[in-house]
């Protein structure tokens, strides 16, 4: 049978964020009245994709500025000699911070990375840091600056300074950093055994078998194809 | 990930479904090959032709490196624009009438066209940047260390290597080789960072993620790509890249190595360079003509005015919209691109057809909200009340191949799953008036089987269904179409006591159909059993529309269950 591709060990509530989430992520201080306040639009994962990209950009990009030696006199103010080797650790942490994409602001499911859930609750951890995105813009612009000082590495911190520039703009919007599965959180223990409306992934059947009585009623209409296990189960 | 997808399609695959995919996967090949022949045809021509010798003194594998990517960005580029003229693939669609199936169903596939090709260039620009990096690299080397060329001792090219550049004649500036100014100041460099900044928006705001929950940032930055061309267009204006003109006088592996001042060898004459001209345009110049044809069409297609006849709100968020428009014909199973210039003057956005042929000239979509386009649509539809026939709507289609394989085949196995079940609305309501006016040819059963999660969202589809199950009835052919719902979600406890409760009604308490809802996950080894034993000697179509997932499992039970007796052919729709 196809497998689900998910991880199934952790559950996750789909959909509704609880509330404590909500008033985490502000209340309707809008300083720019540039969109509808109602907007879904939320301009966090773009700045998030962004980030992603131009980190693995500039370590391609320091890797290769690495190797060159030639170049070390030229540049602005002679500096790219030193600060070359600066954009490996800063594209690693980059990507690092990057890496778990967050909830979507209107809720609903996010398409997480690869091994994301390892990483995320770190990110949890330190959620007094990770979770505004301010800090995160003003750290990111700054750390795009040393990548300005070789050629290669230009374009890739450019991208890293527009990607702060995007969680700027998503700041200005209230958004934050919310982990898409709360299962890290400290209300993991206090998740019921018995979640309402919980809905379960296209090809995961239901644990427990509906509430039937036997079929032994003559008002069965199109009974002639028998495929659910409800049959199966009262055979 | 889609490694295991590849596997377990690995498990379903059958001849019948290669040879229905066959144009698509000639084309995908011998675009391959192309792209592959381009790069190693341009990188051949950059390594081993003499008039590039001097430079690929300086610039060793970088200027290989650099055009070969070029050209293969050049001709993705040139492709790209041509799958996303969706009008003008109907016109060829609908001329290629005598064509195969197979062979108008590849153009369904235009935008998983159009996807790779944008990954190809991207994955081009970036080898050709660091390519041009390297370049840098090599050409301080050289401007400073000019003992490269001691092997000539008395060659005045060895002291400087800069000189035979500054032979350049006539139209391109002279250059110092300073790898900022280089990067900075001319046209290429300049356009070069615009074109990687243009691609890095596009790119980003192109990912699954963002497409499906957040279409406005996509669609709006979509548009860059105008730039795109333009700086593609501008970026070898500048002609810096210095070629030998005068090789057949001057052979470059030979002069190289003499003494400038060596007669008797046929090198007496110095060799002279020229510019290499801009030919990045002469690529995309007619697709961009041809897109500019298209939005031309849109355009005109857009003044013809389309009359609202009647707008329902339909139970969690669902609309439904019925139109006419002349000029409007279509087939079952196809889609259209909405655009209401009131709410967003530049946004279109494709729905499903949920009428059928038989409804012309009317046509209807059903629209769920979902997004922010469709709220401000809602809003609209609750203010206006009964003015709402007033709203301008434009309509663009249809476009899609019609899924008229379904009346080939005497049985016929149709798969709803999801948001899936949306064409079949069209598909049905067809069945149903060909039926009314005999015209169903060989289809004589229909097994329809609706699987999602929960009945929410498409309460209007099982309406659709019950009306039809009536009608049939009525008219005295109940078990001409058997359907099976299956609620793949879970339950509460309000639900379980209801259902329980209402266990010996003839209607359903969950859809109010007659047939009872099943819950959990279709077994799909019994079903197709019970359909293969119940219709010997039958040839059966299975149909399906939904996620991808589903749609492997089926095409494996359909060839698992394929005998002499009773075949299942799958065939994968493109709604």
């Amino acid at each position: 049978m196809a497998q689900s591709k998910k991880p199934n060990k952790k559950e996750e509530v789909k959909g509704k964020l609880p509330d404590i989430l909500a008033h985490q992520c502000g209340d309707c201080t809008y300083y720019c009245c540039l969109f509808p306040p109602k907007s879904r639009v939320s301009f966090g994962i773009w700045a998030n994709m962004q980030a992603f990209v131009a980190a693995i950009a500039l370590f391609g990009s320091a890797i290769l500025v690495s190797s060159f030696t030639q170049t070390d006199n030229t540049g602005l103010y002679k500096a790219g000699r030193y600060l070359k080797y600066l954009n490996i650790p800063i594209a690693l942490f980059v990507l690092f911070c990057e890496y778990p994409r967050g909830a979507k602001k209107g809720g609903g499911r996010v398409e997480e990375r690869f091994l994301q859930s390892y990483i995320a609750p770190i990110h949890y951890f330190f959620r007094f840091l990770t979770r505004n995105y301010f800090i995160r813009s003003i750290v990111y612009v700054i750390l795009s600056a040393p990548s300005q000082f070789t050629l290669p590495t230009t374009m890739a911190g450019f991208m890293l300074f527009s990607s702060g520039l995007f969680y700027f703009i998503a700041a200005i919007y209230d958004e934050c950093w919310v982990p898409p599965s709360l299962a890290w959180g400290r209300d993991s223990d206090k998740k019921s055994k018995e979640p309402e409306g919980r809905a379960v992934d296209m090809m995961e059947a239901p644990e427990e078998p509906p509430p039937r009585l036997p079929q032994t009623s003559p008002h069965r209409p199109n009974q002639d194809v028998k495929g659910s296990e409800v049959y199966m189960n009262n055979q | 990930m889609w490694l295991f997808d590849r596997f377990v399609l690995f498990r379903a695959f059958s001849l019948r479904g290669f040879l229905n995919d066959l144009p698509r996967y000639i084309f995908v090949t011998l675009w391959m090959l192309t792209n592959i022949g381009l790069f190693i045809g341009f990188f051949v021509q950059f390594e081993t032709f003499p008039r590039y010798f001097y430079f690929r003194m300086i610039s060793r594998q970088g200027l290989s490196f650099a055009r070969a990517p070029a050209a293969v960005i050049n001709f993705n580029s040139m492709l790209i624009l041509l799958p996303v003229c969706r009008n003008l693939i109907s016109i060829i669609r609908g001329t290629c009438f005598r064509c195969s199936r197979s062979l108008r169903k590849a153009l369904d596939k235009n935008i998983s066209y159009h996807k790779l090709f944008a990954w190809t260039i991207i994955f081009c620009s970036v080898i050709h940047t660091a390519a041009h990096y390297y370049n840098y690299e090599f050409i301080i080397t050289d401007a400073a260390s000019p003992q490269r060329f001691e092997q000539v001792p008395s060659n005045p090219l060895r002291n400087n290597p800069l000189i035979y550049l500054r032979l350049l004649e006539n139209r391109s500036l002279v250059l110092p080789l300073d790898a900022v100014l280089l990067n900075y100041m001319t046209y290429a460099g300049i356009t070069g960072h615009i074109m990687w900044l243009i691609l890095f928006l596009m790119a980003t705001s192109s990912v699954e993620v963002i497409r499906k929950s957040f279409f406005e940032i996509f669609w709006y930055t979509h548009h860059l790509f105008i730039f795109y061309f333009i700086a593609l267009g501008i970026h070898q204006f500048q002609m810096i890249l210095p070629f030998q003109s005068n090789v057949d006088v001057s052979d470059p592996f030979n002069c190289s190595r003499l003494p400038v001042d060596t007669t008797g060898e046929g090198c007496e004459i110095l060799p002279t360079f020229t510019a290499a001209r801009p030919s990045s345009y002469k690529w995309f110049v007619i697709p961009l003509a041809i897109y500019l044809v298209e939005r031309l069409i849109r355009f005109i297609k857009s003044l013809i005015p389309v009359q609202i006849v009647h707008v329902e709100e339909h139970p969690s968020r669902t609309l439904e919209i019925r139109m006419k428009r002349r000029f409007f014909r279509q087939d079952v199973g196809q889609y259209v691109f909405v655009n209401i210039p009131s709410i967003s003057f530049l946004e279109w956005h494709p729905f499903t057809l949920t009428s059928c042929p038989e409804d012309n000239p009317e046509f209807s979509v059903h629209i769920r909200i979902v997004g922010d386009w469709t709220e401000a649509l809602l809003k609209k539809v609750r203010q206006k009340g009964s003015n709402v026939r007033s709203t301008i709507i434009t309509i663009d289609g249809p476009f899609g191949t019609a899924s008229e394989d379904v009346f080939d085949y005497e049985i016929a196995m149709l798969v709803g799953a999801g948001i899936g079940v949306t064409p079949f609305a069209s598909i049905l309501k067809s069945i149903y008036h060909k039926r009314k006016n005999m015209n169903l040819k060989k289809l004589s059963q229909i097994y329809f089987f609706w699987v999602c999660p929960q009945p929410q969202s498409f309460e209007w589809f099982a309406t659709l269904l019950k009306t039809i199950e009536k009608s049939l009835q009525d008219e005295g052919c109940p078990d001409l179409i058997k359907y099976e719902i299956y609620l793949t979600r879970g339950w509460t406890a309000a639900e379980a006591r209801n259902i329980y409760l209402h266990e010996d009604d003839i209607e359903d308490p969950i859809t109010r159909l007659g047939a009872k809802t099943n819950y959990g996950r279709p077994k799909w080894d019994e079903i197709f059993a019970t359909i293969a034993e119940n219709h010997s000697k039958k040839k059966v179509g299975v149909f399906f529309c939904g996620p991808p997932i589903l749609s492997k499992e089926l095409h494996f039970q359909a060839n698992k269950h394929s005998t002499n007796n009773c075949s299942f052919s799958y065939n994968k729709e493109n709604f």
